[in-house]
């Protein structure tokens, strides 16, 4: 029996199409909707799997901010298991790529590492075809696609690329799970987005400040000064966040730095 | 959409040293569409003690006759104006009477003590669980985004200037980010003298 | 596989990773022949993603973004002085929930040298597909010499997306949530003939308007005007300035005082 017969054998039990031929249409289209989401003959082991869950979320946040000749990548270093249970207290969320790309992630490990599997990969190539490294823009516009591949059954990571562009700018692309590409001064992703988000606005987007105030210019040491301040407020608000941060600052023309810090532990 | 965030608003509450700061958003909307860019969500309950109440604006209007039924009645009957804890309790017992078929709103209450002139802020949830902070509390559609810049902004013993400051421009970042409230604000700041209202200009989008 | 044991008979034989992996990784896959990755065991995509990355779901900030208001018309020219054409407008705003999740988001996206689709719905399934339909134009051009007409290339568009049908793709190219409000203003203020700086000033305008009233539309009013020779874009407009510019236009008090206290 065809979702077809079976949708309209359905509808026939509610529905008289002579009198009421609108109503049946509609019963028709939601019955048949229903049944090819859930066909009664589902035997108990399709049942089963409908309800099997492929994800994890690890909590955590990340964020990245960029500057004139250089950017500034911090993550947490917490993995936690269902909000409760922290599993790992030095986790690794950023992934330097290269000299002037660093990928950064938030939620589920799993497919932060694959993703990382799939750039280096796909670098690792370039490398070999044209003999130079890939740039950051290109390299950004290929982890959209990546993730836009798997549209129907995404990566469940909010991803942050940031590096150094080819005119030595600092450069930050935030996604979302399926590779909504955007170019911003600064980002960020993970649990405690909604609380670093508004902290970045107001101190590095100067969003807040009426017009014909002096800004501060943005400085290495005021941005790496600024994301410890943003991750230290989350730590003391947002459970999966802690530990301690993980800093990694890439300046034009000098290799990657990393720099770890201590937040609270509880 | 849950029925918390059907109107939107978000309120803010501050303490500094002899101060509080109470500061609301004026959307007030339907879902994603915005129905009037005039209303606060904070209420003046006597000289030196406001309310706030966030969540759906109908059970937020419920709530707020009832709170000042209670509160009318309790000053008449003691004769003298209400502390702010005092009224936190009279809000907590309400909102628990309705334990199972709670009012959609989360009230918060800031002010100072009318004698000792000491800062009280607290914010509950919608079955009356008072929390009491020394730092701030926020409700509503924009709590979560409060949370992480007053973390930042906010040091001990802050002056009423200085608390102004620290209440306006959290609450400004936070509107920049939440689309279920904004369209301007209002900052009460509540001193031992007076009350400062002011009304900031934010983005009217 | 998928942390699942099951007897030989009943193993699916969708398998989207496992042995496919090392061919797709690295090779960019071939239009034509490249198939999207189901969820396995047979799951619905639609049903799958909703689960879990839709409003109720569990991770709250890993919604998909999603776009809102953008509009279009066309006007003649007035005067000699004029070019008239066509004048696309779109906010800027990128929502998740209620949560703005980005406030700068490019939502005129090029297809082909004089053609342009904006974006509402589905922020990602609206840039990829453009860039489909982009590449499926620029081959038309060096196939057939000639530009591409509009109604083809939206046709083309059209008959892609049909292939998804029922999977959950979002890709409205022409207006969005906001729009009613800028149908209001356009209703009201469109003439067929009107100079270019009118038709521009109509155009943000009714973004203007539109950013107002929804929630989900904000942020800058970027502007497209496409002449019948060339297509100039304009830099970014602040919607709340545009507000403010208008309020005092006819003469609004916008300060709030509050009455009761």
């Amino acid at each position: 029996m065809s979702f077809y017969q079976f949708a309209l054998i359905q509808m026939a039990l509610k529905y008289d199409a002579k009198h009421d031929p609108l109503g049946a249409m509609r019963a028709f289209k939601t019955a048949f909707a229903d049944v090819e989401e859930n066909p009664d003959w589902r035997s108990r082991r399709l049942i089963e799997r409908q309800r099997w869950n492929p994800y994890s979320m690890e909590g955590g946040s990340t964020c990245a901010v960029a500057g004139d000749n250089f950017v500034v990548v911090a993550s947490d270093t917490r993995m936690t298991a269902g909000e409760i249970n922290v599993i790992n207290r030095e986790v690794d969320k950023i992934h330097p790529l290269s000299d002037n790309i660093v990928l950064t992630t938030a939620g589920f490990h799993g497919d932060a590492l694959q993703m990382r599997k799939l750039l280096e990969t796909h670098l690792h190539k370039y490398r070999f075809d044209y003999r130079s490294n890939m740039t950051v823009d290109l390299c950004a516009e290929l982890l959209a696609r990546n993730l836009y591949y798997r549209r129907f059954f995404p990566y469940y990571t909010g991803a942050i690329l940031a590096g150094i562009d080819e005119h030595g700018k600092g450069a930050v692309f935030s996604y979302d799970p399926i590779g909504c590409i955007e170019r911003l001064p600064y980002s960020a992703s993970g649990a405690a987005e909604p609380m670093l988000v508004p902290f970045l606005d107001c101190q590095v987007g100067h969003v807040t400040l009426s017009e014909g105030t002096e800004r501060p210019k943005l400085t290495l040491e005021r941005a790496t000064a600024l994301v410890r301040d943003a991750f230290r407020g989350c730590a003391e608000r947002e459970i999966t966040t802690g530990d301690s941060i993980h800093l990694v600052i890439a300046e034009a023309g000098k290799p990657i730095r990393h720099e770890r810090r201590k937040l609270r532990e509880d | 959409m849950s029925i918390m965030s059907y109107t939107g608003g978000t309120v803010l509450a501050m303490a500094g040293d002899d101060c509080v700061c109470i500061a609301s958003d004026l959307r007030l909307g339907e879902q994603m569409n915005t129905v009037a860019v005039d209303q606060k969500k904070v209420h003046k309950m006597s000289d030196k003690v406001y309310v706030g109440l966030c969540g759906f604006h109908s059970d937020a209007k419920t709530v707020l006759d009832k709170i000042m039924f209670r509160k009318n009645l309790y000053e008449l009957r003691e004769n003298r104006s209400i502390k702010p804890k005092v009224l936190a309790t009279i809000i907590s017992n309400l909102a628990y009477q309705h334990r199972f078929g709670s009012f959609f709103t989360e009230p918060l209450v800031a002010g100072l003590d009318p004698v000792s002139h000491k800062p009280y802020i607290c914010a509950m949830d919608t079955i009356g669980n008072i929390c009491t902070p020394e730092d701030f509390v926020a409700i509503g559609t924009g709590a979560e985004y409060l949370l992480g810049v007053s973390e930042s902004f906010w040091r001990k013993g802050m002056n009423s200037e200085e608390l102004f400051e620290a209440t306006a421009q959290s609450m400004l970042s936070a509107l920049e980010r939440d689309a279920a409230s904004g369209w301007g604000a209002v900052v009460y700041t509540i001193t031992k003298n007076n009350v400062n209202i002011r009304t900031i200009k934010a983005r009217m989008d | 596989m998928w942390g699942l044991t099951c007897r030989e008979d009943e193993r699916d034989t969708e398998d989207a990773l496992g042995e496919t992996f090392d061919a797709t990784a690295i090779e960019a896959p071939v239009s034509g022949q490249f198939t999207f990755p189901n969820p396995p065991l047979g799951l619905q995509p639609k049903g799958f993603v909703n689960a879990h990355f839709g409003p109720d779901s569990s991770a709250k900030s890993l919604q998909f973004r999603k776009g809102t208001t953008t509009l279009a018309f066309v006007y003649e020219p007035l005067t000699e002085k004029d070019v008239g054409g066509i004048i696309v407008a779109v906010d800027s705003r990128a929502s998740a929930g209620e949560y703005i999740s980005s406030k700068s988001v490019m939502k005129i996206l090029d297809v082909s040298e004089h053609m342009v689709a904006t974006m509402a719905g589905g922020a990602a399934d609206c840039q990829f597909w453009c860039r489909t339909v982009n590449k499926y134009c620029n081959l038309f051009e060096l196939r057939e010499r000639s530009t591409i007409t509009v109604s083809a290339a939206s046709k083309y568009f059209a008959n892609v997306l049909y292939g998804y049908k029922g999977q959950g793709l979002s890709v409205v190219c022409s207006v969005g949530s906001g729009s009613l409000n800028a149908y209001g203003i356009l209703d009201t203020y469109y003439k067929p003939k009107m100079s270019d700086e009118e038709a521009m000033s109509l155009g943000r305008r009714a973004i203007m308007h539109a950013t107002y009233r929804d929630a989900g539309s904000g942020g800058v009013c970027n502007l497209v005007h496409i002449t019948p020779t060339k297509k100039i874009r304009y830099p970014g407009v602040d919607v709340s300035k545009l507000w403010y510019e208008f309020a005092d236009e006819i003469g609004r008090d916008i300060a709030y005082n509050p009455r009761d206290d």
